[in-house]
């Protein structure tokens, strides 16, 4: 319960802050991507140090459940960049990742729901394809 | 206050703050990479998949070998093995694990909420501009949402991440994956979008 307690309202955190970042519309997202529209790269550029100087400051220290704070770190491989473009161009077409694909649909933008649909496919495509066509030693995120 | 905060978009400056505590907050309290993509995966796939991890998970080797040996009823000490350092508290503690099944529907409520108190518009495409690039009907542009969803989670997957871990997530930490899923996303990203630009 504690569980679902606390990824509950992590849940409803992210979403309201997507719902008003701005990071989940489409204009956004075209204009990065076309170098017009400055929006995400300072998004990017304001939480990324952010983040990362607080995930510094808490090293080592206790995390929530009582454990040394650890940033370890994910496996290198080229999937990386391969899958990266693979979902670039998702990203490019759709205006949203997995996390803000909820977000649009959440903003009322109902066409995500096909979205949505889309990486569901995805997603559960990504062990089939892995272990028959690119054969990475990939690591899985989150 | 209340217009800013609530109703009207937030300056870039405003949700790169924001976005930034999440990212630290949500490692934090799961000791873990914030990550969307992965969650995607797992709410789908494992069904079963506990949501809290034993202390067993978190014995190290030396600890994990004494209690194997133990419990095949042999000696530790006459197999050589080295006695593991008590941890106190921490060894006894049960962690919580990120629930997948309720953190996405949580997002889609939690954009929901702040749409409604915003008194957002209802509308099929994803923001602005995207009419304009794909000028094909309701249709179309849903087969183009499907086919990108598609691509995005899979690439997301084979990637190790979305924007959510490689972008926040890994490049706050200088992870030298996230760096090369990033230049992947905006390699094809820039591309196709000039293209389809070109096109219409």
């Amino acid at each position: 319960m504690k569980s679902a307690g606390i990824a509950l309202v992590l849940g409803l955190v992210y979403g309201w802050i997507i719902s008003r970042s701005g990071i989940a519309q489409f204009e956004h997202i075209t204009g990065m991507f076309s170098l017009t529209d400055f929006h995400m790269f300072g998004v990017l550029g304001v939480a990324v140090p952010v983040a990362g100087l607080i995930k510094w400051l808490l090293k080592g220290r206790p995390t929530l459940n009582g454990e040394p704070f650890a940033l370890t770190k994910k496996v290198l491989h080229r999937g990386n960049y391969i899958g990266g473009m693979i979902f670039g161009a998702g990203w490019a077409v759709t205006g949203a990742c997995p996390g803000t694909s909820l977000g649009q649909l959440g903003t009322l933008h109902w066409g995500a729901i096909f979205t949505l649909i889309g990486i569901a496919i995805g997603v559960l495509l990504y062990r089939p394809v892995n272990r028959h066509v690119f054969k990475w030693s990939t690591d899985s995120c989150g | 206050m209340y217009e800013a905060i609530f109703v009207e978009p937030w300056p870039w400056w405003a949700g790169g703050v924001a976005l930034g505590l999440f990212t630290a907050l949500y490692a934090w309290i799961y000791n873990k990479r914030i990550g969307a993509s992965g969650a995607f995966e797992n709410a789908l796939r494992e069904w079963n998949r506990p949501l809290i991890r034993k202390p067993e998970a978190q014995m190290s080797l030396d600890e994990a070998a004494w209690k194997l040996a133990l419990d095949q009823g042999l000696d530790p000490k006459a197999l050589g093995l080295t006695a593991p350092v008590a941890k106190g508290p921490v060894a006894t503690k049960e962690f919580i694990e990120m629930n997948p099944r309720v953190f996405l529907p949580g997002i889609l409520v939690g954009a929901l909420i702040g749409a409604l108190i915003a008194g957002s518009e209802t509308t099929f495409a994803p923001g602005l501009g995207f009419g304009e690039l794909f000028p094909i009907g309701t249709v179309g542009q849903s087969l183009v949402l499907l086919v990108g969803g598609i691509f995005a989670g899979l690439g997301a997957r084979l990637a190790g991440g979305c924007p959510s871990g490689h972008g926040l997530g890994g490049l706050s930490t200088f992870e030298a994956s996230s760096f090369l899923a990033v230049a992947g996303y905006f390699t094809s990203g820039i591309a196709l979008t000039f293209l389809l630009r070109a096109l219409v």
